[in-house]
């Protein structure tokens, strides 16, 4: 999987692979080395395959660390595969997705 | 090229350097010539000139013949007056000249040995009138010798105690006295006559010459009659004369000539280079700098522009200068011509690039997938466009034509005959004719109109999935090979002739059985013939070995391994055919995967395979694939405590649905049964991150079960 990561007026994290058991470990490792400085931290699905429960337990961690310091979490561009996982369990009532 | 403009030897130092060798060598040659000559006839003159002194000293000496008698008397008188004392001194006898340097000293001990004797009569005694007398004559003839020639004269006579002895007695006072002849200016002083001297007989009737160690000499002999009515030598009249300074004369004359002839030649030389560079050199220069402009010209670049050399002579250099000219307007014309060249050169080269995108448009997709077949294509020209083609097309359902061409000839005209080929061949197949006809169908119509007499080698094959065999036809082609269960067998057959080549051919048309799960892989000789620098082929049997070692691979390995084998054996020669390689593969609908480590790397790899084995599967089912497989492996390795796990994975195809079973030797846990689904509904700090897995097994798949049996956990999804 690819991260790409760029700092802004939002923190933006584009996605392209798989978010799966292997790589949700590596996207949380990266993620937690920046130093977030932004209000808004958007990751972007745009290129993602898909995404498994492992990725979702690191979605919503990064949600809780964010939240804690009073910042926001948006998902963009989901593909439909990802738009029904995230509709079956119920992560759409949850994170905010655009 | 470097420009220069200052030259090392430029012409006019040539021309002067010329001028200076060619007058150097000619003046030494005379020179050299000259010298000898010169000296020679110097000396000769010198020869004759102490002759003529004698010659003329002997005629005064005998004119008369009182005066001649009243001579022979004075010489007689003199002779013996001086011999007579010079016998008497025992002082004059010891002394010797070398015991006095002085020269004054010496003449003194003779003066008093001889009395009223002087050598050259400056302070001659009138007190002896008589002596005097005699004197005056013998001094007279002297003089007579000296003044005929530039010569020193003397009178001499022998030692009467020794005959190898010469007594000086006079000497004429004109004497040049070039520093020769002082030493024996003093009376008495003498010469002993060596070894080395001899007289030398000069065949004149008085005069002889003797040669003294330096001094050329010419002597007389001065006789009177004796008693007996013979005649005695009573004295020597010596002329010397030196021709070894005439060398060195003559050398000071050299140099003062080599002075002249070399300044002269020098201003001569001078002036001819001046002419020179007004009458041709300057037109050189003009013509040169000409040239150098249009060198730094077409170096920088720079829009070529006629450069006139401004040469105004009437001579060689002018029609040189013209042809510069018209050389020069020819290059201005041909520079437009080769600019237009380019121009059109380049409109070719787009040309080229779009016939080359164009004859790869024509061309099906080199990757396809359905779930009969997966078909992946190479095509690597060797040029812009080439004439190699691929074609596959569904006939009806279940028949798929697979075709692999390769035209005579490169480039655009085999590329246009690839086209007609490529869509003659599909049109006739279609058409319905059973295959061997349609080849020769296809072959009569290529015939026609065919001048440029091209052809093409052409596997063209069938492949029915329902009855599971390939129908196939091989014009003159490369023969490919099939896959089948492990084994990698060539496909032998009937070899037909090619296509275009002669009209009215029977193809032979061919059936082997072809099975699921089975791969045929087809060529261009472009592989087979590809040569190595030691001039070796790739070979059938290199594209057998490759095959075999890719059982197992994926398509796009197979193509990967086979381009990787093929560019290692042929190293850095240049490829000299194109390359096109396909290979097809009757899908078996199942695909079987079994590990034996308990390792999360295996879930990416099982994601993988089955992604490249059922490409031909919709995007959206192969993503829910991914995460199911995802997390049931995920569960297994996570919980399961089984060291030596072992997993198998089988995939298939149940109608139109994917069938997985994941097949673990673990523990008999049941996923679906022991968690709960899990929703989220709102958000709050203290959500549970994990349990999502089993709910997304269960929504994204159209069934799921589990079961245990024969201590085996299976997990069966269908979606």
């Amino acid at each position: 999987m690819e991260i790409s990561i760029k700092h802004g007026n939002e923190m933006v994290i584009a996605l392209e692979g798989r978010l799966d058991t292997l790589t949700s470990v590596t996207f949380t490792e990266t993620v937690n080395k920046e130093e977030i400085k932004e209000n808004l931290v958007i990751v972007d699905m745009k290129n993602l395959e898909y995404i498994s429960s492992a990725g979702l337990r690191a979605l919503l961690a990064l949600k809780k660390t964010l939240a804690a310091n009073k910042k926001e979490l948006e998902i963009h561009n989901l593909n439909p595969v990802c738009q029904e996982v995230f509709k079956v369990t119920g992560f759409n009532n949850v994170l905010t997705v655009k | 090229m470097k420009k220069n403009r200052k030259f090392r030897f430029p012409i006019l130092l040539k021309v002067i350097l010329l001028g200076v060798i060619t007058s150097f060598v000619a003046s030494a040659v005379s020179i050299v010539v000259n010298y000898r000559n010169t000296i020679d006839k110097a000396t000769k003159e010198l020869d004759e000139s102490a002759n003529d002194a004698l010659e003329f000293s002997y005629d005064f000496f005998s004119s008369g013949k009182s005066g001649r008698d009243k001579n022979i008397e004075a010489f007689t008188y003199v002779s013996n007056y001086v011999t007579k004392a010079y016998i008497n001194s025992t002082e004059m006898q010891s002394a010797e000249l070398k015991n006095y340097p002085d020269f004054f000293a010496y003449e003194d001990v003779f003066k008093q040995a001889v009395p009223y004797f002087f050598a050259d009569g400056m302070f001659m005694t009138l007190d002896y009138p008589d002596f005097y007398d005699y004197y005056l004559r013998v001094s007279q003839v002297l003089f007579t010798a000296s003044f005929y020639s530039d010569q020193v004269a003397y009178y001499a006579i022998k030692d009467p105690n020794n005959p190898n002895r010469f007594i000086f007695l006079f000497d004429s006072r004109v004497s040049s006295s070039k520093g020769r002849g002082t030493y024996y200016h003093c009376p008495g002083s003498h010469y002993d006559i060596k070894s080395t001297d001899q007289i030398i007989d000069l065949g004149h009737e008085y005069i002889k010459g003797y040669k003294l160690s330096k001094y050329n000499t010419r002597f007389i002999e001065i006789k009177a009659d004796n008693d007996e009515g013979g005649q005695d030598v009573i004295g020597y009249l010596f002329v010397e004369y030196d021709t070894s300074s005439i060398a060195d004369n003559y050398r000071q004359f050299l140099i003062n000539e080599i002075i002249i002839v070399s300044a002269t030649s020098f201003a001569v030389i001078l002036l001819y280079a001046i002419l020179s560079y007004f009458m041709f050199v300057r037109n050189i220069n003009r013509l040169n700098k000409a040239a150098l402009d249009i060198s730094s010209q077409l170096e920088e670049n720079k829009p070529f522009v006629v450069v006139e050399p401004k040469v105004k002579s009437h001579d060689e250099m002018k029609t040189l200068s013209d042809s510069f000219i018209a050389m020069e307007n020819q290059i201005t014309n041909y520079v437009e011509v080769i600019k237009a060249d380019a121009r059109e050169k380049e409109k070719i080269n787009a040309d080229l690039e779009i016939a080359s995108k164009i004859q790869l448009e024509a061309l099906p997709d080199p990757k396809y997938d359905d779930q009969n077949t997966s078909i992946r294509a190479f095509m690597k020209p060797a040029k812009e466009v080439g004439g190699d083609f691929y074609d596959y097309f569904y006939l009806d359902e279940n028949r798929l034509a697979i075709i692999i061409s390769d035209v005579s000839g490169k480039g655009i005209p085999a590329a246009l005959f690839m086209m007609k080929c490529k869509e003659l061949t599909k049109l006739k197949l279609m058409s319905g004719l059973p295959l061997a006809e349609a080849v020769k169908e296809a072959n009569d119509t290529l015939n026609i109109n065919n001048e440029e007499s091209l052809f093409v080698t052409s596997f063209i094959g069938i492949i029915d999935f329902k009855k599971e065999i390939i129908n196939f036809v091989n014009a003159g082609h490369e023969k490919p090979y099939i896959v089948s269960k492990g084994k990698v067998i060539k496909l032998e057959g009937n070899a037909n002739f090619v296509l275009g080549g002669i009209t009215d051919v029977n193809y032979v048309e061919e059936t082997r059985p072809f099975h699921k799960g089975d791969l045929i892989f087809m060529f261009t000789d472009g592989l087979n013939e590809s040569i190595n620098d030691k001039e070796e082929e790739f070979s059938y049997q290199r594209i057998e070995d490759t095959l075999s070692k890719s059982i197992g691979a994926s398509l796009e390995e197979h193509l990967v391994n086979m381009q990787n084998g093929l560019a290692e054996f042929v190293g850095e020669q240049e490829p000299f055919d194109d390359v096109t390689m396909m290979i097809v593969r009757f899908n078996e609908q199942k695909l079987c995967l079994s590990y034996d480590q308990k390792d999360y790397s295996i879930i990416q790899d099982a994601v993988n395979k089955f992604e490249l084995y059922f490409a031909y599967l919709e995007t959206e089912r192969t993503s829910k694939v991914g995460i199911i497989l995802d997390e049931i492996l995920n569960n297994l390795i996570s919980y399961e405590q089984k060291e030596d796990l072992h997993i198998d994975i089988n995939f298939s195809m149940v109608k139109d649905d994917l069938q997985i079973e994941i097949i673990s030797d673990g523990n008999d846990y049941d996923p679906f049964k022991n968690n709960k689904e899990k929703y989220l509904k709102d958000y709050s700090d203290d959500i549970e991150e994990g349990g999502f897995g089993v709910t997304l097994v269960k929504e994204l798949s159209k069934e799921c079960k589990y079961v245990y049996k024969n201590g085996h956990a299976y997990t069966i999804i269908k979606l």
